[in-house]
């Protein structure tokens, strides 16, 4: 029987405002989608779907597709969807592959099944959707579409109610019970969320290729950075134990150090990830944490001058830079501490060669200035002083610097004299080092906007920055910010106030809240305050798992996967284990609280005498005659107690209730004083008498 | 009013010996104002129980005794050609009388058996495009052999439906046997019995009857007793509505028998199995019917 209903049940067939509802669950599952998947794909996606709506609609009106339509509408579909996955790098096919299905399964939109398997898809879709955007907005969004998903499985489900009611009633009714069932299942969701352990991804997904189109790369050339300045994307997030942060001239963030020139590049010296303690803390150190946003990339985010040793998992590195143990392909939250001076502990310079090193030609004029000032006698500090004021007096910050070709850094210092820092600093670090200075440019971020609200600051990758660090005696590396010589302003003010007419300035995203907002001082604020909500969310809701990774620790001591597996699975085991039992247990019908005596009656006498019990047919009064054999102390009892509950049961004489029940309660006590012996013995004899 | 009605009972069972729980069930059967059918062997005292009852109970009363070549102008009348009036004039036929015994009755043919539908459902007769009513109180107590017998059509369902109660008496035990041989036929006594009641008094306890209270319970019991025989395996055609408002009007008269103005679930057993034995279709592979029957009050529980 269950299984013909199941049957007919699978392929029912649906009706129209069942099938509007799962296109209209489609189109907002798809959304999100928009901006990953290619664009045919999304337009041959509207148009089906928009074709299908239409069909509904106005059925009259659009005729069937012929079939040979629709076979070549999918090949060509599954084509696209081969070519465009290849060339996709991550995720993107994922989800092309997804939208794509789906799509093309509301060509076969008929019976109930092929409802559950869109509603199956459109779930997926929207849990995949938050491999590309974790952002509050996506969460909220994400919510929105599990009510309309579980809104059109309510309506394939409420069978013929849709025929008889107006489609809006319908909606309407069923969008409100999914809405129902998604807030009771809230309570389930937070106590997931809370202890619910992350467990890695059992496999390796290349999460985002695309975060590492911005930020910094492990080597530099002029204009790399100026490049940077084209996005907002944020870089990471800082908060200071303190609530307070440095003074703008000291947010200096250290990504990484480059100190192998090859005459065009700057790159990493490979020998400096060394892992060392660092000095000890001290008085007036500062305390931060960061949380990093996905780059792909390892290194991370030390504020000048890094000092102490950082949280675990992040490796910290003689040039006193930190890294990641693998690249960044989630949020990471770490913290470490800050000296705001740096304190020279007199080891000396290791492979001094190195960062002296330039190639033995090029750049003749600055070559013979620098032979200059070394015959004048100038001394190091001099020789920078000297750049230095020579930057101040005749060069220009811009971003927009003109094209540099053959001897890039003469043609810099002589001829064009404008750039953007990392061009200071790679004429500085060059300059330095052909005077005999030891140098190395260091790539980080400068600055940071403050949040009022929420306390932290926010660096953005239009704020990466280049300066150098010279190597002197008995100062150990101080750092040399050419940038500030030539426009100090840089460091000072804010870089989108700096930058706000600059046509380079967030090329990638004109109309942002960020280039809007010095004509709009609401706008700012409120620009600030929906940063700082962001920052909680991915301070506190993503970023969560850190701490309860902690907090499970403190419970449960070290967790490998095993004891994670048992943790888990014995509790949710045990429960489910309950919550089968509880519906599939025998269920005793819901008794009248007028028979509850009888039946109390009937077990306890049941485990004296098996024989006892009532059986199913028997009424009250052969029960309680029968049992006036049994129980000759009781007879008077049992037969004020069967006058009564007949008078209470079935004449429905309502005012002897209270003396039915009392009259229960001393029998049913009396019953349960009972002892073997004080049952009649020949009852069995009796019993087959009857 | 009561005690004349249990005279009744105690007259009957003067003549039908040893069968008191048939007489008060039959007794029930024409208080909840329903037909009633007894089945059984030849000489068991069938047409013994009808004429008494019909006597004790003081109803003007005619017997039709039913063969296969009757017609159902036989039973319910015709119009005859009057030859001094030069037009047709009815004749009433045996039917219009407050009680017909309707002796072997599955010996007639269908044709005469369903003439008997109208007049036991409607408690009217249609004749010629005229429709006339039939004495109130107007019961019908028929008699039939079992199926087994030969020269006989079984009544079909609708039919059986119409009947409220269908009795046997079975043998007698062995005291009563005795007795019964002893005192010779006891037929010829029921002329001598006392007429206890006549057709007023037997309206108002009618109306007694059906005034009987019955509470939720009850009625829940009914209900799970008609259901568990819908949807029982060795039943092929459970009780139908009908059926079950039969079982509750014949439970109310038999309350009102034992003396009670409401109704409890010992009433409704007691006369299930009269009521609801013709009403079901059984498996034919089960052994036997009264089993079926019989099981249904002992699986559906009296509690909910």
């Amino acid at each position: 029987m269950s299984v013909l209903k199941g049957v007919s049940q699978k392929s029912a067939s649906l009706d129209t405002p069942v099938k509007t509802a799962l296109i209209v669950m489609l189109l907002v599952i798809c959304v999100p989608q928009l901006v990953i998947i290619p664009l045919w794909l999304a337009i041959i996606a509207g148009c089906i779907l928009a074709w299908i709506l239409l069909s509904l609609i106005r059925p009259e009106r659009c005729p069937n597709m012929p079939r040979w339509g629709r076979g070549v509408l999918v090949a060509g579909v599954i084509l696209g969807v081969l070519m465009s996955a290849v060339a996709a790098q991550g995720l993107g096919g994922l989800s092309t592959l997804l939208v794509a299905a789906a799509v093309l399964k509301t060509l076969e939109l008929k019976t109930r099944r092929d409802g559950w398997v869109l509603v199956l898809v459109a779930c997926f879709i929207a849990a995949v959707g938050f491999l590309f955007n974790q952002s509050m907005l996506a969460a909220l969004y994400g919510l929105i579409s599990l009510v309309v998903i579980f809104t059109a499985l309510i309506m394939m489900h409420q069978g013929d109610q849709n025929g008889s009611l107006g489609f809006r009633i319908v909606i309407k009714s069923a969008g409100s019970k999914s809405a129902v069932i998604l807030l009771q299942s809230m309570p389930l969701m937070l106590i997931l969320f809370l202890i619910f352990p992350r467990i890695s991804p059992l496999w390796s997904v290349q999460l985002q290729h695309s975060a590492a189109k911005t930020g910094l790369s492990d080597s530099m050339s002029p204009g790399d950075i100026s490049q940077l300045a084209r996005s907002d994307d944020v870089a990471f997030r800082v908060s200071f134990s303190t609530d307070r942060p440095p003074p703008p001239a000291a947010r200096y963030w250290r990504a990484m150090t480059y100190s192998v020139f090859d005459g065009r590049r700057w790159s990493m010296g490979k020998d400096t990830l060394i892992r060392t303690a660092g000095n000890t803390l001290q008085q007036g150190d500062i305390e931060y944490q960061v949380i990093a946003e996905p780059s792909a990339h390892v290194w991370l985010f030390a504020l000048d001058y890094s000092v102490g040793a950082p949280s675990q998992g992040v490796l910290s590195v003689s040039d006193g830079s930190y890294r990641a143990g693998s690249p960044l392909l989630e949020r990471i939250n770490y913290h470490a501490y800050a000296e705001v001076t740096r304190r020279y502990n007199g080891e000396p310079l290791n492979e001094r060669s190195r960062y002296l090193f330039v190639p033995e030609t090029g750049n003749p004029k600055s070559r013979a200035l620098v032979n200059q000032w070394r015959k004048k006698g100038m001394t190091s500090e001099e020789i920078i002083d000297a750049l230095f004021m020579r930057f101040n007096q005749h060069f220009y910050y811009t971003l927009s610097p003109q094209r540099l070709t053959d001897d890039r850094i003469d043609q810099f210092l002589f001829s064009t004299q404008e750039g953007f820092c990392e061009h200071f600093a790679n004429a500085t670090a060059y300059t330095l080092r052909l005077a005999g200075i030891p140098t190395r440019i260091v790539a980080g971020y400068l600055g940071g906007e403050w949040n009022p609200y929420e306390k932290y600051l926010l660096v953005r990758q239009y704020e990466a920055h280049a300066w150098v660090e010279a190597w002197v005696e008995g100062k150990g590396w101080i750092r040399l910010d050419p940038t500030a010589a030539v426009a100090p302003e840089r460091v000072t003010q804010p870089f989108d106030l700096l930058f706000a007419d600059a046509p380079e300035f967030m090329a990638d995203s004109p109309l942002s809240a960020i280039n809007l907002q010095h004509n709009l001082t609401w706008l700012s604020a409120g620009r600030l305050r929906y940063e700082a909500l962001n920052y909680s969310w991915h301070r506190w809701v993503l970023g969560y798992h850190q701490e309860q990774n902690s907090l499970l620790e403190e419970w449960f001591g070290r967790l490998n996967f095993i004891k994670m597996l048992l943790l888990l699975f014995i509790p949710v085991g045990c429960v489910l284990a309950l919550v089968i039992w509880w519906l599939l247990r025998a269920r005793p019908h819901s008794v009248s609280p007028l028979d509850k005596a009888a039946v109390t009656m009937s077990d306890t006498l049941g485990r004296l005498a098996p024989a006892l019990q009532r059986v199913h047919g028997e009424t009250i009064s052969q029960y309680s005659r029968r049992l006036k054999e049994v129980l000759p102390g009781l007879r008077e009892e049992l037969e004020e107690w069967h006058t009564l509950y007949q008078r209470v049961r079935y004449a429905q004489i309502l005012s002897d209730e209270a003396v039915y029940y009392k009259s229960s309660r001393q029998l049913v006590y009396k019953i349960k004083r009972l002892e073997k012996h004080d049952i009649d013995t020949d009852m069995d004899v009796r019993r087959s008498v009857r | 009013m009561r005690d004349r009605i249990e005279q009744v009972v105690n007259a009957v069972s003067s003549v039908v010996l040893g069968k008191e729980d048939t007489v008060r069930l039959a007794v029930a059967c024409m208080l909840a104002r329903g037909h009633l059918l007894i089945e059984d062997l030849p000489g068991m005292g069938k047409t013994t129980l009808a004429h008494t009852l019909a006597h004790v109970f003081g109803l003007e009363y005619r017997r039709v005794q039913f063969t296969s070549d009757m017609l159902p102008a036989d039973i319910l009348g015709g119009s005859v050609f009057d030859q001094q009036a030069s037009s047709f004039t009815y004749h009433p036929g045996p039917i219009f009388t407050q009680l017909l015994l309707a002796d072997e009755i599955n010996r007639s043919t269908p044709k005469t058996q369903s003439a008997l539908l109208e007049a036991m459902e409607e408690g009217q007769v249609s004749s010629d495009g005229v429709t006339r009513q039939l004495p109130v109180p107007f019961f019908v107590i028929a008699t039939q052999n079992p199926g087994s017998q030969s020269g006989t059509f079984p009544l079909p369902e609708s039919q059986l439906d119409r009947f409220l109660m269908k009795l046997s008496l079975g043998y007698p035990d062995a005291d009563t046997e005795k007795v019964l041989l002893k005192h010779g036929d006891t037929r010829r006594d029921i002329s001598q019995l006392p007429v206890c009641i006549d057709s007023a008094l037997l309206l108002d306890a009618q109306i007694a009857c059906q005034q009987v209270r019955v509470s939720d319970p009850v009625v829940d019991y009914i209900q799970r007793l008609a259901q568990f025989s819908r949807d029982s395996d060795d039943i092929v055609l459970g009780l139908s509505p009908r059926g079950a408002l039969a079982l509750i009007q014949a439970s109310k008269a038999w309350a009102y028998l034992s003396g009670r103005d409401y109704l409890i679930p010992d009433d409704v057993q007691k006369v299930f199995s009269s009521v609801v034995d013709h009403r079901l279709i059984v498996r034919l592979d089960h052994d036997s019917k009264t089993n079926a029957v019989r099981n249904i009050l002992a699986k559906v529980d009296v509690l909910n």
